[in-house]
């Protein structure tokens, strides 16, 4: 067996972009979920497809890790930020915040996918922008393949990756394995992410929905200019008037911490919940990112009863704050305990159980 | 939303249902012209015209299946809410021995809007019922010349099946043939039964048959086989919620099929018209709040010269507004099998063999219902995703009708609400009603079971100048009734049920009485609850000849050569297949037949 | 033929629900159905089934309800607490038949207009707007309990994902879950 340790930085490296790409989802889940139902349809709708599309990213990044021989991992501990966080691996100052549908949020969000300034050079972390890590990623593999050999780079077995067929809506995912795919996968996540050239792809086909969609980066600023780009606009969208209600969100807390709570609260142990269940997305992720794709199907399970859980908790008034709701917490660190609470595995004001106890145990194939 | 007047087509279809659709899309695809009228309202083809469906939904949650659908005063249909034994009153004027219980819907997309779904081909036998067992009549094509039909309707419709599953009783695929979409996952329901009754056979007329669960193939978004190649060597994408990309691209659940899938993962006649619009671009015409009211005959050449149509303003209202005439070379009538015998009966049309408006067939449905030993979590996923459908053929057919009986994934019929109710009523609450909700609700299980109807003259659409619509155009009577052969399926079935039941560990608790909505049907001293499954076929249907049927096997009339009428109203038989998929594929056969003519 | 909006258009009457009222009744809505208190705020129809009821059968009637509801809930043992609402509620001929209206209204979403009887005896000037049986809300639809005891969901909507229906679902049976009401 050669020497793959040549190939260390570049798992350490994607490794860190999968923690990058992980670590906008709990913000823009908890943006989507905390729309009330019924009100702003379509910035639920935006954000909600940008979402599933860092899932994309999520996973491409991750057929790219197999594909150079690396093994994902989403369930060690520090995998998930503790928010209020600064972005992972971020140069420039930008704390990340679990928070309402709001205008501070839409900033943040803009902050997080800026495109990169023109001229801007490619960035190991830490990086001003996505975009120039993902050039820098580039940079380092095509120096790997000269050094080394594509085929010594590209070492990792196809099978071990998600195929397209097990991941359906928001773009294209492909199995990578050759320097040319991972080029192209680079280049989906850059151009969904900020775009390169305005508002718009300068290559339709690969936004995976066939329409021209904007780039993350212009879609928020429709939701922030109230307004759909159209052909010709540049930095500013003058189309037809996208409405954002911003009254009609659920008034939840930020950043909520467990500790936030005392030990018996009925709340605390429902924000436990929630965060388990959340832990349950990252254990099915983990595995079908490590051999097993049939695995995303439970992740979506998981994703489902995540948001009916998030709104429940949403609608809860808060203890703390007359004027504020129940948010959100994806602090992994009590997830053991959880999983080894008694057969009873709730707490008695509670009610809820976390999803599939069996995950450790043998899965219905 | 103008109203061509005058303006000549290639071709003029009447009804934008799952066959008009598909001839619309078929036509306009071969470069011709094409105008579509619906009698149903107006609705763009995108979210806003689908979204106040799904949002009238949650507002009055309910299984009917046109309850999310506006009534609409100028283009009425069936209603299973309105329906008196004898009456007058409702639309559909009922004059029979029983009330004809199906209904239909006039919208953009049709019937699909509300069915469920699913897909299974006829077998080779229920083409050849009186051949093989002496029963009913024979169709002119049999099953091997409708099946390249039934796979290219596979693909526009977008069916998920594994084939290997479906090879029973007969049916036969092209080598190498694959569906388009691996098979829908089956239920926990499902798989109690299969682990239950494995190696489970029952005695019908001395002979016997294996009982087993089989997957049925839907037409509801799975995941896309890899293995499938349409005509031109493409591999199947889902097709998405009209108008929305990302929407419905797999079932996701909502359990809601009938009346309405949210996220429209089940096929509905719009994707088929959406894709037409797409792909003729201003070849295609649609017309939306067209109330076909008479064609238009030269007395001489017999040939249909102009459809009459009345159009209105406001769907929710009768309001009557213009009066034109659609001219075409050819004629297509596709306004399901009660409206287009309605229509030729109005224009005295293609009756030579006074079949029109016979035949009338439906699939008698009920249901048996009871308790399995274990949880087993219905009330989640599709309606169906499974069934038992080894008994649609057999020996017996001379002697008593075949059926099917689908294994429900929704629990009991009206459950859980109606337990709700009960338990209240009994005085539980707190706890004690939740754990009883829980501990009965999750071991609900039920089969849909439909029985074969015969073709029987005597079942029939007629009109009558005394019952009108909103047009002053008569209005259809049913006069309908289901024969002993019919009821002694029935009783078959019910027996089936009730084996497999006990097999399988389930406490029985079927029981038929009179409610609204049902048909409590007897014979020699059995009664059943009997009610439509919404299949409504064979008023117009095909033959040899033109004294004894009123279309060819292309559906064409034998009266009129420039007048096709597609639907299931052309069926000779109903066998025990749901008739979508039958319909879809006697369609494309019948749109090459039109593009010869042209 | 599809129900109306149920007597929502009419304003509160003049004394509304306090906070306490509305903290009994959700306390006692979480004794009617089994569910604890924060599972009910979770379906966010606390607030709006308290207002309909107090349209419905006014503030007088509410009121007795809820204060015998405060007095069966201090009962901390959960058998005696069942039997003073039993007693003091459930089998009252006055508030009996509203408080299993509620249980039903929580369980499914639907407002059940009380008997004819009841009605005129005890509401014959402020008889019931609702013809017939209501969904109140899409919200009251959605969240309605039944659905959640029985490991489901309310056709329409929460669907639980592509081919979940072929896998126990996700929440553990509700004989784990119990409820505490002080």
């Amino acid at each position: 067996m050669s020497d793959r340790s040549f190939l260390d930085p570049l798992h350490r490296q994607l490794q860190a972009a999968l923690q990058v790409e992980h670590a906008t989802i709990p913000p823009y889940f908890t943006a989507w979920a905390s729309i009330q139902d019924g009100a702003n349809g379509e910035a639920a709708e935006i954000i909600r497809s940008v979402m599933l599309e860092e899932m994309l990213h999520l996973t491409l990044v991750a057929n790219m890790l197999n594909a150079v021989g690396g093994s994902p991992s989403l369930t060690h501990k520090h995998f998930v930020p503790h928010y209020p966080h600064q972005l992972p691996h971020t140069k420039r100052p930008l704390m990340v915040s679990i928070e309402k549908f709001s205008p501070d949020a839409i900033n943040t969000f803009l902050s997080i996918e800026r495109p990169e300034a023109p001229g801007a050079g490619p960035q190991a972390p830490p990086f001003d922008t996505l975009g120039q890590f993902y050039d820098h990623l580039e940079g380092l593999l095509r120096t790997l393949c000269d050094e080394h050999g594509e085929t010594a780079v590209f070492c990792g077995k196809a099978e071990q990756q998600v195929p397209p067929s097990a991941y359906y809506g928001a773009g294209r995912l492909i199995v990578v394995t050759k320097l040319q795919d991972a080029l192209g996968a680079l280049t989906e996540i850059v151009e969904q992410g900020e775009g390169h050239d305005g508002p718009f792809d300068a290559d339709a086909a690969i936004c995976g929905t066939g329409g021209r969609e904007p780039a993350h980066f212009y879609r928020f600023l429709e939701i922030r200019y109230q307004r759909r780009f159209r052909d010709g606009d540049a930095d500013q969208p003058s189309g037809a008037a996208l409405p954002v209600d911003y009254t009609a969100v659920h008034p939840i807390r930020s950043n909520t911490q467990f500790d936030d709570y005392p030990p018996d609260s009925p709340v605390l142990h429902a924000l436990e919940e929630f965060a388990a269940t959340y832990g349950d997305l990252l254990e099915w992720l983990e595995q079908a990112f490590n051999g097993q794709p049939d695995r995303i199907a439970q992740a979506v399970h998981t994703m489902f009863a995540l948001k009916n859980q998030a709104q429940a908790l949403m609608r809860i008034p808060s203890e703390l704050d007359p004027a504020r709701t129940v948010g959100l917490t994806f602090d992994q660190s009590r997830r053991r305990s959880v999983h080894r609470r008694s057969p009873a595995r709730h707490h008695p004001e509670v009610g809820w159980i976390r999803t599939h106890s069996s995950i450790a145990s043998s899965e219905p194939t | 939303m103008s109203a061509p007047n005058g303006e000549r087509f290639d071709v003029v279809i009447v009804g934008a249902g799952v066959a008009g659709a598909l001839m619309a899309d078929t036509l306009a695809a071969a470069g011709k012209h094409v105008l579509l009228l619906e009698a149903g309202a107006d609705r763009s083809l995108d979210i806003g015209g689908y979204q106040p469906y799904v949002d009238q939904y949650l507002r009055a949650p309910s299984g009917v299946p046109n309850a999310p659908y506006p009534p609409n005063p100028n283009a009425p249909s069936a209603n299973v809410l309105d329906i008196g034994n004898p009456s007058t009153s409702s639309y559909l004027v009922q004059q029979g021995n029983l009330p004809f219980l199906s209904d239909y819907t006039r919208e953009l997309g049709g019937t699909t809007l509300h069915w469920q779904g699913a897909c299974p081909r006829m077998v080779p036998n229920d083409f050849q019922l009186h051949s093989v067992y002496g029963q009913g009549v024979d169709w002119p094509i049999d099953y091997a010349e409708l099946e390249p039909y039934y796979e290219k309707a596979e693909g526009a419709l977008g069916v998920a099946a594994d084939v290997e599953d479906q090879r029973i009783l007969g049916m036969t695929f092209s080598d190498g043939y694959e569906f388009p979409m691996h098979k829908m996952p089956q239920s926990l329901v499902d798989q109690f039964f299969m682990r239950t009754i494995d190696g489970m056979t029952v005695t019908l007329d001395g002979h016997d048959y294996p009982v087993r669960p089989i997957s049925l193939p839907q037409a509801r978004n799975s995941t896309p086989n890899p293995a499938y190649k349409d005509k031109d060597g493409r591999g199947y994408k889902p097709v998405s919620y009209v108008g929305d990309g990302d929407r419905g691209l797999r079932c996701q659940g909502n359990s809601a099929c009938t009346p309405l899938c949210p996220v429209q993962a089940k096929y509905n006649a719009r994707k088929t018209l959406l894709k037409a619009r797409a792909t003729a671009g201003d070849r295609l015409s649609i017309v939306s709040q067209a109330v076909a009211s008479k064609l238009l005959i030269d007395s001489n050449s017999k040939r249909i010269e102009g459809v009459r149509y009345r159009t209105y303003s406001d769907p929710k209202k009768p309001s009557p507004a213009g009066e034109f005439t659609a001219r075409g070379r050819i004629y297509v009538i596709a306004a399901n099998a009660i409206e287009t015998a309605r229509l030729l009966l109005v224009s005295g049309a293609a009756n030579r063999s006074d079949q029109v408006g016979r035949n009338l067939m439906d699939h008698p449905y009920m249901y048996s219902w009871g308790l399995a030993p274990e949880p087993v979590y219905p009330y989640r996923g599709p309606d169906t995703t499974s069934g038992l459908e080894t008994l649609r053929d057999g020996g017996f057919r001379a002697k008593h009708a075949s059926f099917r009986m689908s294994i429900a994934n929704w629990g009991w019929s009206g459950s859980p609400g109606a337990d709700v109710d009960q338990f209240v009523a009994g005085g539980l609450f707190g706890r004690a009603l939740r754990d009883k909700l829980h501990d009965t609700c999750t071991r609900h299980v039920r089969f849909g079971i439909m029985v074969e109807q015969l073709p029987d003259p005597s079942n029939r659409i007629t009109i009558n100048p005394a019952y009108v619509d909103a047009f002053g155009i008569p209005r259809p009577v049913a006069t309908y009734d289901i024969a002993p052969y019919s009821l002694d399926g029935a009783r078959a079935a019910r027996e089936v049920a009730a084996r497999v039941f006990e097999r399988a560990g389930v406490q029985d608790c079927t029981e038929y009485k009179a409610r609204p909505g049902f048909q409590l049907v007897g014979r020699d001293g059995r009664t059943f609850n009997l009610m439509g499954a919404g299949h409504i076929v064979g008023t117009h249907r095909m033959g040899r000849t033109a004294e004894d049927s009123v279309v060819n096997s292309s559906l064409q009339t034998w009266d009129h050569p420039n007048l096709f009428l597609a639907g299931a109203g052309a069926m000779v038989t109903i066998g025990t297949s749901n008739p979508t998929l039958t319909t879809a594929a006697l369609t494309l056969r019948a749109a090459e037949q039109v593009l010869r003519e042209l | 033929m599809s129900p109306t909006a149920p007597g929502a258009a009419s304003p509160l009457p003049d004394r509304a629900p306090g906070a306490v009222d509305r903290d009994v009744f959700l306390r006692l809505s979480s004794a009617l159905t089994g569910f604890s208190p924060i599972e009910l705020q979770g379906t966010g129809n606390s607030g709006p089934f308290l207002d309909h009821l107090w349209r419905i059968v006014g503030p007088e009637i509410c009121g007795e309800i809820l204060t015998a509801a405060a007095g069966a809930l201090a009962n901390m043992d959960d058998s005696t607490r069942e039997q003073a609402i039993r007693a003091t509620l459930w089998t009252s001929p006055k508030l009996g038949p509203v408080v299993q209206a509620l249980v039903r209204l929580w369980y499914t979403g639907k407002w059940n207009p009380l008997p004819a009887q009841w009605q005129e005896t005890y509401r014959w000037d402020h008889p019931d707007p609702n013809p017939g049986a209501v969904t109140l809300s899409p919200q009251a639809y959605v969240e309605s309990l039944v659905f959640t005891a029985i490991g489901a969901h309310p056709p329409g909507a929460k669907p639980t994902g592509h081919g979940s229906w072929a896998f126990p679902p996700a929440l553990a049976p509700a004989a784990l879950h119990h409820v505490v009401t002080t």
